[in-house]
């Protein structure tokens, strides 16, 4: 058992999901019902990207106007470098396309495969509602609007079975009739954005992605306290019970609780520098190796949570090369295959003698710490 | 030098309740690791098992973790895998704060228990210690039910250098995943 396969023991598989392709049919269909609905489980390049591929680091791609099926807002148009009109998205979980477009029209999935959990659990009816609520238009119009706002973003990736991504998974805002029901109580809870949790996913600038802000809610949207008060009102449909909603928050709370724990002191000869190389009690390697200053927060999500102010030295490991072993790398070392991604300009990092510091390692991005302890540093020792 | 750097899993046979070898009798008996010398066993052990003194000498290192894991008496099947890890509250509800060990095919009893003694147990801060037991034809992912095993401590135990050992953990068939 890999660690990465180690790290999904999940049982409250949530947040972050996964997909498959149902095209043609909307929640709304009559033919769309949880007695013929079914989700085929993730295969092929998809699968291979979901079991083995490391994470790949989410950048804004860009794609010529003329190449989306669809109508892209002009406001959400840009100018390439050599003219041309383009749409840019960042291929993350946090993401989102254009207003009135699905994620999967104007981006890949293949990034945000593999920043969210690999596994899959096909969505089922977690909550029986009467279909007739879908009668009363108002719901209709505030339930298709969240859809569609979710529809938009990186979670369609595994959370939104009309888009085609080949990977549903947890749950589905495509499933039949109240595509809530795909939902239990504390799951609602948790991405209704009444807690503050869910912003260790990370959070992009509204102005670098289309407006559209994830501050108080799990999914980016145009309109936070609309998006807020849909899932808050279906708490209050279902008689949500205080039990779902401490469930809510210690799941939340559990999910990050890794970001949370204090380093010890480095302890030889397991953890630490020695003879200059990096070690740590783990025959696991790392994808990720830093130094930080003694009071920074623990790296995070990327892209906008893994360079925490402190950092001092942060390499990454390239996807498709080798991870790095304890006993293998000196602290400023950017061996073959390797990024350094602080200090951003290239230069080595700076350390000053007899300050205590912190080594991080992770295997990939916030699955679990191969070493966190502190250091003082030395310069006749360290180098 | 490196190797002994590395997690050190004492990883003995589990024992079933009717064997009568010594490394049965410690670990069947064995509530709190740290206490135990296993001096009247060491005699009756095979000569390729490590003497139990040895396993449990660890138990009172500084960063040693030590406990048992009890295997059901209706167990039966083939084993795939082991995971013990950490977790700050359970049930899990995402990875794990820590790994402990992750075993392969453990060769477990019916009635039996499975001696976990590790050192360096490098951890900061109070988590449950959480086990999945991985059946052949069972989840990968995580445990389904029926098939695979879990089973954790009670309450969640600290961890700040000093060894610490923790409570027997009972494996009992998954339900509810």
């Amino acid at each position: 058992m890999t660690i990465r396969q180690t790290v999904l023991i999940c049982q409250h598989l949530m947040i972050l999901g996964l997909l498959s392709c149902d095209e043609g049919k909307t929640a709304e269909s009559p033919e769309n019902t949880w007695e013929t609905y079914s989700i085929e489980p993730p295969s092929g390049d998809v699968l291979d990207l979901l079991n083995e591929s490391p994470l790949l680091y989410p950048i804004k791609e860009c794609r010529p106007v003329e190449s989306i099926d669809g109508n892209v807002p002009e406001d959400a148009v840009t100018l390439s470098d050599d003219g041309q009109e383009e749409v840019c998205v960042w291929e993350n979980t946090t993401g989102h396309a254009p207003e009135g477009l699905t994620f999967t029209q104007v981006a890949d999935c293949s990034k945000v495969f593999t920043q969210a959990p690999s596994w899959f659990v096909e969505p089922a009816q977690m909550f029986p509602s009467d279909a007739s609520i879908l009668e009363d238009e108002s719901y209709a119009s505030e339930s298709s609007w969240v859809r569609d706002e979710i529809r938009g973003s990186g979670c369609a990736c595994c959370h939104a079975s009309s888009v085609g991504s080949g990977h549903t998974s947890g749950f589905d805002v495509d499933a039949p009739q109240v595509w809530t029901d795909s939902f239990q109580n504390y799951q609602l809870a948790m991405i209704s954005g009444m807690y503050d949790e869910h912003r260790y996913f990370g959070i992009l600038d509204p102005e670098e992605n289309h407006g559209f802000s994830r501050d108080d809610t799990m999914f980016p949207t145009t309109d936070p306290e609309r998006m807020k008060s849909f899932f808050l009102s279906e708490l209050e449909r279902r008689n949500a019970r205080q039990a779902d909603f401490d469930e809510a928050e210690r799941v939340l709370k559990s999910f990050f609780s890794r970001l949370f724990e204090e380093p010890t002191e480095c302890v030889a000869p397991w953890t630490g520098i020695e003879n200059g190389k990096i070690i740590w009690n783990d025959e696991g390697a790392a994808r990720q190796i830093y130094v930080l200053q003694d009071d920074t927060e623990t790296p995070g999500f990327p892209p906008t949570e893994d360079t925490p102010d402190g950092t001092v030295w942060a390499l990454y490991v390239n996807p498709d090369a080798e991870p790095i072993a304890s006993g293998q790398i000196e602290v400023g070392e950017v061996p073959p295959g390797t990024t350094q991604r602080i200090p951003a300009d290239g230069s080595p990092p700076v350390l000053e003698d007899g300050v205590t510091y912190r080594l991080f390692a992770t295997p990939d991005f916030q699955l679990i710490r191969q070493i966190n302890c502190t250091f003082v540093h030395n310069n006749s020792t360290s180098q | 030098m490196k190797t002994v750097a590395f997690l050190s899993l004492i990883l003995g046979c589990a024992a079933s309740e009717n064997d009568t070898s010594g490394t049965s009798e410690v670990n069947n008996d064995a509530t709190d690791a740290s206490n135990i010398t296993g001096e009247d066993d060491v005699d009756n052990a095979e000569d390729s098992a490590p003497p139990e003194s040895e396993d449990n000498a660890v138990c009172s290192e500084d960063y040693s973790l030590c406990g048992d894991i009890e295997v059901p008496s209706g167990f039966s099947g083939s084993t795939r895998s082991l995971a013990i890890v950490l977790y700050s509250s359970v049930p899990p509800a995402g990875p794990p704060d820590g790994i402990i060990a992750e075993i392969e095919s453990p060769d477990l009893n019916a009635g039996g228990t499975f001696p976990v003694r590790v050192l360096p147990a490098l951890f900061n801060g109070d988590y449950y210690v959480w086990v999945n037991l991985y059946m052949e034809g069972g989840g990968e992912w995580m445990p389904v039910n029926g098939i695979d095993y879990t089973g954790s401590t009670s309450e969640p135990i600290s961890f700040d250098g000093s060894p610490v050992s923790f409570d027997d953990i009972s494996l009992s068939l998954a339900t509810d995943w």
